[in-house]
């Protein structure tokens, strides 16, 4: 993660850096019309945003918050009640907005009758990937995505992770600048969830625009150079991670367990100098981490068995 | 790095690529074994009928049950084959991953109508073809057993005329495929699609009543309002050209012809209304 | 969440979708009106009054253009395993109905007489003790019975089919087979005979009839009439071209086989009226 040297106040506004942009909302307002007699539900609500090109863009809120509305918006398959989306300057109603957009679905559900090869090269077509790089470049992103030993298997018999992973293979096969993920990880365990991380940050390194959302909050903070948050269709907070969640005024030192005596001097050592330790903790590793250490050991004594 | 004039033009590529893929969920969802069961069983059960030696008159019977069949059994896959692979896009949420692609939704929507139509013209052709080889088999029966029949009045089996009729029917069952997903393209439910799309099947097929109702109307104004009505649903009944195949006439080529042209223009305007209606559609 | 008025924009989109079709109606009445007229002269004209027992029946459907010889078709198949239980009454208003949803097809009519005729006498004989028992003269009325039913039943038929020898030698046979009545068989037999396409068989049968009520003369002079249209091959009696070394088609053959027999009979027959030799046929 990249120390933030500016202070939190000084977010540039939108309109400073339009060329940028990977997508602009203005004033964007969504309603659906439930029930009878016109009444209308505000899934968003006067959301204005910029993604800048190039950063991992975390959106987060509770559930109903209108996140997936607001990417729906974003991709065309939903039309703003008010305001407007732009993606790389184009309106989002056009199609050649969506030229340049992979995107996965949230709980995604693919042609069940299609293997995953099939599958990821029908949308590489429809995308136009040219014929004569067309086997190569299925290939490469069914192997980017770990589903090789499972592409010749119909997509009804994957399992909710490999679906997941599938439907990052179609939304990255005609190399899109700009993707979108509405919660790559649910369903998936941790293993996948830590390599759809790593993925991730493959991408940004490459230069992509990656928009994410997503309720493990921690994985976001990971890999998020900028975050905003929805409640009820309206943003109530906006920045970079480090902003928002750094705190520049406390440090924590991790030492090896000291004898009681010893940790007495050290506050004596602190008080000399007019500060206080303020916690002594235990630290503990954290659940997910376990989990994945375990898993490796476990798989790698498997191969070394084998 | 932004290129605002970078456009994406309809492509036919695309269209086909679609089309394609609904022709291939049709033959993956085991569809196609059951319209090859359903045209066995048809064929098969032509030979029940055949309780009495009835000479040349049999073949046209067995003609006319074929094409009845055809009609009746055709009409049902047109309407059931059309709602169930446009919702099993929507209901699976495939159309969202489609259409957040560059893809236009003329090419969505006339991607899935070619390739519903696709599939009935296969169950067409594989109706007709059995029809006309049973009528062939029979042909051959009963002119050895009883060559007098033949040498009279009556030409031998008109095949070209069959062929033809199995093509109209084929075009009739792409306006009503075409009439099905216009609806589909505004209903919610597959199921409300289906009993909405034989309500227009059975209405395309009596509107001729209607028209000719309003040939006696004296009211002006009801004259207008029964003659829109009547308009607005295609008249299913011009494709009934094999009743024109009798023992001294044919197929009126230049009829046929008429009528081809009546069903393509339908499917174009019905296929774009479709497609009008489905713009507006929120996935 | 605010309240809005009414949203218009699928009322909108609903009436331009009529609009648009109705004017695609409207346009497409110079390609459709030939097409229909032509289809339309073909259709037999539906009878209301008929068919009300018809609607009963659930067989609305039925009538809808091609599904109409469907409907027919499966109603037929009833009335055959109707006619296996020896159910008459059953039988017989199936078989009504059949010819009356779909009154094209010969065969209907043709096998609803010869159920009606041939074979229901028979049942109900057994039916009431069998032959044995039931009196000669009951017997006689149960078979006049049902053939005035099958007669009639063919005689509505030829109100579809007015040219029709078939019709006219099926009336003969139950006139000749059944009531015994050998006058009105001839006069149905020289009807068929007159009809086109006919084999020649109903001609020999009406000199036949006219022979068993001893109208000789008759049977003699149209004899004669038919032997002069008949085609003789070389070598045969009265054929312009002598006999060659080339052998017959099979054609030729059959055809030289009937003028000779024809020509024996006509021999008996001068026989019978005592003619002088030489005002025998010179052929
Ligand atoms: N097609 C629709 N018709 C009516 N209401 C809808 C529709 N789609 C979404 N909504 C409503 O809009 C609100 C926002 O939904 P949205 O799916 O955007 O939430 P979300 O933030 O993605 O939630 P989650 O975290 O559960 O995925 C919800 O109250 C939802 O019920
Ligand atoms: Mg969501």
């Amino acid at each position: 993660m990249p120390p933030a040297p500016a202070p939190p106040a000084a977010v540039p506004p939108a309109s400073a850096r339009p060329a940028t942009a990977a997508i602009e909302l203005r004033g964007l307002t969504k309603d659906f019309p439930v029930g009878l007699r016109g009444v209308k539900l505000r899934a968003v609500d006067n959301l204005t945003l910029d993604v800048p090109a190039g950063q991992v863009f975390g959106l987060l809120g509770p559930n109903g918050s209108g996140k997936s509305t607001t990417i729906k918006v974003i991709l065309g398959l939903l039309e703003p009640t008010l305001g407007t989306c732009r993606v790389f300057g184009v309106p989002s109603g056009q199609v050649a907005s969506r030229r340049n957009v992979g995107y996965l679905p949230e709980s995604p559900y693919f042609y069940r009758y299609l293997s995953g090869e099939e599958l990821v090269r029908f949308y590489a077509r429809v995308c136009g990937v040219p014929r004569a790089r067309l086997a190569a470049r299925v290939g490469e992103v069914i192997e980017w995505v770990g589903l090789t030993g499972a592409a010749g298997r119909r997509v009804g018999t994957y399992s909710k992770g490999m679906l997941q992973r599938i439907g990052l293979a179609q939304a990255l096969v005609h190399d899109p600048r700009l993707i979108i993920l509405d919660e790559p990880t649910a369903g998936v365990d941790p293993v996948g969830s830590a390599e759809i991380s790593a993925m991730i940050l493959r991408l940004k390194a490459e230069g992509k625009t990656v928009l994410i959302t997503s309720h493990l909050l921690a994985q976001i903070e990971d890999v998020c150079d900028r975050i905003a948050i929805l409640d009820r269709g309206r943003l109530i907070l906006a920045g970079t991670v480090a902003e928002l969640v750094g705190r520049r005024d406390r440090q924590a030192l991790l030492v090896e367990t000291l004898p009681e005596a010893e940790l007495a001097e050290l506050r004596a050592w602190l008080a000399a100098r007019g500060r206080t330790l303020e916690a002594v903790e235990q630290p503990r590793t954290r659940l997910d981490q376990l989990f994945l250490r375990e898993i490796a050991r476990s798989e790698g004594q498997r191969e070394g068995r084998s | 790095m932004s290129a605002p004039d970078q456009r994406v033009p309809f492509s036919y590529a695309r269209l086909a690529l679609i089309a394609g893929n609904t022709f291939l969920e049709a033959v993956r969802q085991k569809l196609f074994n059951l319209m090859l069961l359903l045209a066995v069983g048809l064929v098969a059960s032509v030979q029940a009928f055949r309780a009495f030696n009835f000479g040349s008159s049999e073949l046209k019977f067995i003609f006319d049950y074929g094409l009845g069949a055809l009609v009746f059994f055709g009409s049902a896959l047109t309407v059931t084959a059309t709602a169930q692979l446009f919702f099993s896009e929507i209901e699976s949420r495939t159309a969202l991953t489609l259409l957040a692609k560059p893809v236009w939704r003329t090419e969505f929507i006339f991607g899935k109508l070619l390739g519903v139509w696709a599939v009935v013209g296969v169950f067409c052709a594989l109706v007709t073809g059995l029809l006309i080889g049973l009528i062939a088999y029979r042909e051959h029966a009963l002119m050895a057993a009883n060559p007098e029949m033949f040498t009279g009045a009556g030409r031998p089996v008109p095949y070209g005329d069959i062929v033809i009729v199995g093509v109209l029917q084929w075009l009739k069952f792409g306006v009503l495929a075409a009439a099905t997903l216009l609806i589909a393209s505004f209903s919610n439910t597959n199921l409300y699609t289906v009993i909405v799309g034989f309500f227009v099947l059975v209405i395309c097929h009596l509107q001729y009543i209607a028209v000719e109702a309003y040939a006696h109307l004296t009211s002006l104004p009801l004259r207008v309002l029964v003659a829109t009505l009547s308009h607005v649903f295609p008249n299913f009944q011009v494709f009934n050209l094999a009743e024109q195949i009798g023992p001294d006439s044919g197929v009126d080529g230049l009829v046929a012809l008429r009528v081809a042209a009546y069903a393509l223009t339908y499917i174009f305007v019905l296929g774009g209304l479709a497609v009008y209606s489905f713009r507006q559609r929120e996935i | 969440m605010r309240f809005n008025p009414l949203n218009l924009r699928p009322l909108r989109t609903g009436l331009l979708v009529v609009a648009a079709l109705a004017a695609t109606g409207w346009a497409l009445d110079p390609l459709e009106q030939p097409a229909w007229a032509a289809v339309r002269a073909r259709e037999p004209a539906l009878k209301l009054g008929t068919l009300q027992a018809a609607l009963g029946q659930g067989v609305t459907v039925g009538l809808l253009g091609g599904f109409r010889a469907l409907a027919a078709d499966f109603l037929w198949v009833k009335g055959e395993v109707l006619w296996e239980d020896h159910d008459a009454p059953a039988t017989q208003s199936c078989l009504k109905l059949v010819t009356t949803i779909d009154p094209r097809p010969l065969y209907f009519w043709i096998n609803s007489s010869k159920m009606v005729a041939y074979d229901m006498p028979d049942w109900r004989i057994r039916a009431e003790g069998g032959y044995e028992v039931v009196p000669k003269r009951r017997q006689q009325a149960i078979v006049l019975e049902q053939a005035t039913v099958g007669l009639e039943i063919l005689q509505e038929a030829l109100t579809y089919h007015p040219n029709s020898w078939f019709l006219y030698e099926t009336m003969a046979n139950i006139h000749w087979q059944q009531t015994k009545d050998f006058a009105a068989a001839a006069v149905l037999y020289k009807l068929a005979a007159e009809q086109p396409g006919e084999g020649g068989w109903a001609g020999r049968q009406h000199a036949r009839m006219l022979q068993n009520i001893g109208r000789y003369q008759e049977a003699y002079d149209w004899l004669l009439q038919r032997y002069a249209k008949l085609p003789k091959p070389p070598g045969t009696p009265g054929s312009k071209e002598p006999a060659t070394n080339q052998p017959l088609t099979v054609q030729q053959t059959t055809d030289a086989g009937e003028a000779t027999e024809m020509l024996e009979w006509i021999r008996k027959l001068e026989h019978t009226l005592n003619l002088p030799a030489e005002r025998a046929y010179q052929p």
